[in-house]
């Protein structure tokens, strides 16, 4: 009986490792990471993007969390009008693990808390159209060890993504801020 | 952990409960969730180390269960020990083979190590179940889809073999507390089933009376009791309420067993 169960529990290890060694073949062990400094355009098939600064507003009390807002130029290079508005969380502001999405832009009926904000057809570019936005993103309270950043989505590149991915890596770009409470 | 204590624990028929539970906890974590292919290109990804019961298994039944049933599981297998020996006279036999300080340290120590041991088996086992299911993708501050509350996070993006290292010590330790206080209930009343089931009695009265002091007084008292100490790895506040009361279900069976092996007068 003793036998039998130590058998058994070997068999089932040797059989879970076997598992998870063939199941980890198809997938990136790596990452690759581009990063892009601030005032670098960044050009992608149609559209090219600028972050050109941001600016810290302590709105609120010390205990909320504070509004950061972002400059972006975005240029569009084609005859076709592109939205902005196709590329669900296009940038996502990061600090560490935590993360915030763009807090201006407007779903129909849905009253803005910010001055400056963006509807559906505020996010369309023209054809050769360059325009400026300001993005409000949330920011947690200080820490200096927090690495700010904005991440692109992949939607953006994706076919750079799916190339590095079968070569074995995870390829994503991103825009690093610095220390955003100067 | 000696030989002797491990035969006593497998003969048992308590430890098919903990086998049976950890196989219902194992259930209910995987029947609320798809388990197809994951995708390759959304930002966030699904991965064996996120998908798994502690961290995105939060708030699922399964997640739900083991909150509760962790206080069983630590504490059925072998926290009846000293109580059951008085019982049967089997602490007479033991006496005349070791010291009583000895025979009492013995009990706590494996008593420690068993208790951490069958609350951590559920976690992982369901860490195994989901490394065969997801791939172990590079994760990092964008797929990962964690926040900056949870503990260790700085080591989570850096080595994520340690951080796990480190959640499951940190399990197999509160386990091990909770275990302890059940052998001491079970000692101190001679039963061999108050301590299953009144370390969890005890911990949700504590946490109820904090929250009622908290709301009469009006100031928020932020508080974790065992149960969220031991599962929760997000939002763990460990400021002076909690650990207070961590120290005291940690020295309360220490202090009870040295006066206990000071005794010499059941023989």
């Amino acid at each position: 009986m003793k036998k039998i169960i130590k058998f058994l529990i070997v068999a089932l290890l040797l059989g879970f490792i076997f598992r998870v060694y063939s199941l980890n073949k198809t997938y990136p062990k790596d990452e690759k990471i581009k990063e892009y400094q601030l005032n670098e355009p960044i050009t992608y098939k149609n559209i090219q993007i600028k972050v050109s600064g941001f600016k810290l507003n302590d709105l609120r009390g010390k205990d909320d969390p504070r509004i950061l807002d972002v400059y972006f130029d975005v240029k569009n290079f084609t005859d076709k009008e592109i939205s902005l508005y196709d590329v669900p969380n296009s940038f996502v502001l990061y600090q560490n693990f935590s993360n915030s999405v763009i807090q201006n832009t407007i779903e129909e009926g849905i009253p803005s808390d910010y001055k400056i904000s963006y509807k559906k057809e505020d996010m369309v570019l023209k054809a050769k159209e360059e325009k400026k936005f300001t993005f409000k993103y949330m920011v947690e309270d200080y820490d200096m060890n927090r690495k700010n950043f904005l991440y692109i989505n992949n939607n953006l590149y994706k076919d750079q993504y799916m190339d590095y991915f079968d070569k074995g890596y995870l390829f994503y770009e991103i825009i690093n801020l610095g220390d955003i409470y100067e | 952990m000696s030989k002797e204590y491990m035969i006593r624990v497998f003969k048992r028929k308590r430890v098919w409960i903990c086998l049976f539970l950890t196989l219902v906890i194992n259930y209910f974590d995987f029947s609320q969730r798809s388990i197809v292919a994951p995708l390759k290109d959304v930002t966030i990804l699904q991965s064996a180390f996120n998908e798994n019961i502690l961290i995105w298994g939060r708030g699922l039944l399964g997640y739900f269960l083991y909150t509760f049933l962790l206080f069983i599981l630590a504490s059925i297998c072998l926290s009846d020990l000293i109580s059951e020996d008085m019982e049967t006279k089997l602490i007479n036999i033991e006496l005349t083979k070791k010291k009583k300080s000895k025979y009492v340290r013995d009990a706590y120590l494996n008593n420690f190590v068993i208790g951490g041991f069958f609350t951590l088996l559920p976690i992982v086992i369901n860490l195994m179940l989901w490394l065969m299911i997801r791939p172990m993708w590079h994760l990092n501050f964008i797929n990962s889809g964690l926040d900056n509350h949870v503990i260790f996070s700085s080591i989570f993006s850096k080595n994520i073999f340690l951080f796990y290292f480190l959640v499951f010590i940190k399990i197999f330790v509160m386990g091990g507390i909770i275990a302890s206080f059940a052998l001491f209930m079970n000692t101190k009343y001679k039963s061999s089933y108050l301590g299953v089931i009144g370390v969890l009695i005890i911990d949700i009265i504590v946490q109820y009376l904090v929250s009622i002091i908290s709301s009469l007084t009006g100031n928020f008292i932020s508080f974790d009791g065992l149960m969220s100490l031991t599962t929760d790895i997000m939002y763990v506040d460990f400021n002076i309420f909690t650990s207070l009361y961590l120290l005291i279900m940690i020295f309360i069976p220490i202090i009870y067993f040295v006066r206990f092996s000071k005794q010499r007068d059941f023989i």
